[in-house]
């Protein structure tokens, strides 16, 4: 397996004159669990159907294992499987003839032996020869995946997998994508759901109107400028002290505690100075953001791009 | 590439819509051979109707009499089966689901036409078998041989059943090309019915469109192979194309037209973005 699964250079899609995906630029690890995060209308599925094959871009280039996406296609379906939004069957079929489908279609071992041990897998096994168009969502999904297990990929894309699923049928999903990624797989996982991702992936990227506008590991991103929370009395002079440098940006939402973007190795100069201006300070916590914060503060909420507004402490995770 | 045609083969075979047409060819079928012998039973033995069910009916008239049949209802169930078989794909945005197991595009529409063409083989064959015995039938009701000698031959038959299949074959391909620019399966079965009409007006306005279209080329076939009419019908036809036309000019003019559509259907589902139904 090569080192980098998908990468992508100035990826573009332009519908009309409107860019579904602008100059976007990708660097997927191999058998990394990667979060694909983005409003509604982002591009996260466009760039989905641009890496499959399905739709072709307008400008730029990507590679999928290396091989690239316009001209390498059979080398490329034969490591990948996807769901690309609502997996779609053929309902008049039972969900095992829909894994025969598929299986024959990707020219692969359709023996009943293993197509319903695919089943099994992901919890279909009793179904199986039930007609498709008596599942619900929940087993539609499943049956996606199972779908998606027929040609042993080295990535798997998935495209808002817990759409439409009941919470529990949400964590049923999360383990399964959790199993799918200690295989060793590769799975490109867009969803709005921002917790769900924050438990499983290893690194994210978030798009808005088609631009990438953060990527990396979900630690490093959430940590990055998170700085820290005082608690501090009396509060005017305690923010006129931390006012006076102005690199901590020092700016409180409650009136109460003060937040300032600051390394950990400027903490003790900081508490040492508010001291020395017989500031009594109670706190200093680590303010950590959580993936939703970080994603509604570069989104603006999912909101035009290029709009930052910083979001206030109580919304925030607050932990040491 | 066997597997991608034993994968069509299970959804073809299984489509609600496959069955339907076929019952509803055999049920027309079955219809017509019984109210001809019911009609000749009520006239009484002698009378001209009874006589002529008694010919129809027997081995080999009555797989000739069935092609007829076929070859009026031909054109519809040809559009209706493609644009349902291939249309379907795009209604339930299927295709996201099986183009990218594959590298090749057009890969997945020749299987389509095969299975399309395995499909109108199977269609005829099941229909001239049924139509044969339910005219077998018949004739033992009324009471009269079921083989009689005759001058009609089984390779007769076979030029008849060649016919049929390019007619149909030419239908498929009108309404595939229709299904592959509209990305839907109406828009493939009205495109396909109504090209069908509107061109048959065409041919009627000048003898060059009816020389340049391929309508009446389809009839000159037909009745060339002894379906679809007699002598009558070929001094119709010759006046449409206002000069006496060999069938094989009509073969290929229709097999232009077939390659045309081919082709065509091709090129834009091969560039053409898949972009969901």
């Amino acid at each position: 397996m090569s080192e980098i699964a998908i990468t992508a250079r100035g990826l573009t899609k332009v519908y009309g004159r409107t860019p579904a995906v602008n100059k976007l630029d990708l660097d997927i690890k191999a058998g990394s669990v990667y979060g694909f995060l983005g409003p509604n209308g982002a591009g996260k599925t466009t760039t989905i159907r641009m890496l499959l094959g399905l739709i072709q871009p307008t400008a730029g280039t990507a590679q999928v294992l290396g091989h690239d996406i316009r001209t390498e296609r059979e080398a490329i379906a034969r490591k990948v499987a996807a769901i690309v939004e609502s997996p779609a069957f053929y309902t008049y079929l039972s969900g095992i003839d829909n894994l025969r489908v598929f299986a024959r279609t990707s020219g692969v071992d359709d023996s009943n032996a293993r197509l319903q041990g695919l089943l099994e897998r992901v919890g279909l096994g009793p179904r199986g020869k039930d007609k498709v168009k008596t599942y619900s969502l929940g087993m539609k999904q499943r049956l996606g995946i199972a779908a998606t297990l027929l040609n042993d990929p080295q990535i798997i894309f998935l495209d808002e997998p817990t759409n439409g699923l009941d919470p529990a049928g949400t964590v049923e999903m999360r383990h399964m994508i959790e199993r799918l990624g200690h295989e060793g797989r590769t799975i490109f996982l867009s969803s709005h759901l921002l917790h769900e991702v924050e438990q499983v992936c290893t690194s994210v990227a978030i798009i808005q109107q088609g631009v990438t506008i953060a990527q990396g590991r979900v630690q490093d991103l959430v940590n990055d400028g998170g700085g820290y929370a005082i608690e501090a009395a009396p509060f005017d002079r305690a923010m006129s002290v931390l006012q006076e440098h102005r690199e901590l940006n020092a700016s409180s939402q409650d009136g109460h505690w003060i937040n300032v973007s600051a390394q950990a190795s400027d903490m003790p100069q900081l508490v040492r100075a508010l001291v020395a201006a017989n500031v009594d300070v109670y706190q200093v916590q680590v303010r950590q953001r959580s993936l939703e914060n970080l994603f509604l503060e570069l989104t603006n909420g999912g909101g035009p791009a290029n709009a930052f507004v910083p979001q206030p402490l109580a919304e925030m995770e607050v932990g040491q | 590439m066997m597997s991608l045609y034993r994968a069509e083969w299970l959804k073809m075979r299984k489509r609600p819509a496959t069955l339907g047409i076929v019952l509803i060819t055999l049920i027309v079928v079955v219809l017509a051979m019984g109210g001809f012998t019911a009609y000749a039973l009520s006239q009484g033995v002698g009378s001209a109707p009874y006589e002529a069910a008694l010919q129809l009916l027997a081995y080999p008239s009555a797989l000739q009499f069935t092609l007829s049949i076929l070859s009026s209802l031909g054109m519809l169930l040809a559009v209706i089966f493609i644009a349902n078989y291939v249309g379907s794909e795009y209604s339930r945005d299927t295709w996201k689901m099986i183009l990218p197991r594959k590298g090749s595009r057009q890969l997945f529409l020749w299987m389509k036409i095969a299975l399309t063409f395995t499909f109108i083989l199977v269609l005829v064959a099941i229909t001239l078998i049924v139509g044969q015995v339910v005219g077998m039938l018949g004739v033992l009701l009324l009471g009269g041989d079921i083989a009689p000698s005759t001058s009609t031959s089984l390779a007769d038959i076979g030029k008849a059943c060649f016919a049929l299949v390019f007619q149909m074959g030419f239908y498929s391909l009108l309404a595939l090309l229709a299904v592959i620019i509209t990305r839907s399966t109406i828009g493939g079965i009205v495109i396909g019915v109504v090209a069908s009409t509107v061109l048959g007006i065409i041919t009627q306005l000048s003898t060059w469109a009816a020389k340049i279209l391929p309508n009446v080329h389809i009839e000159n076939i037909m009745l060339h192979v002894g379906v679809n009419g007699g002598r009558e019908n070929q001094a119709f036809i010759d006046q449409m194309f206002g000069q006496s036309i060999s069938v094989w000019v009509s073969v290929a003019v229709v097999s232009a037209y077939i390659l045309a559509f081919l082709a065509g259907s091709m090129w834009i589902f091969t560039r053409r973005d898949m972009a969901g139904g």
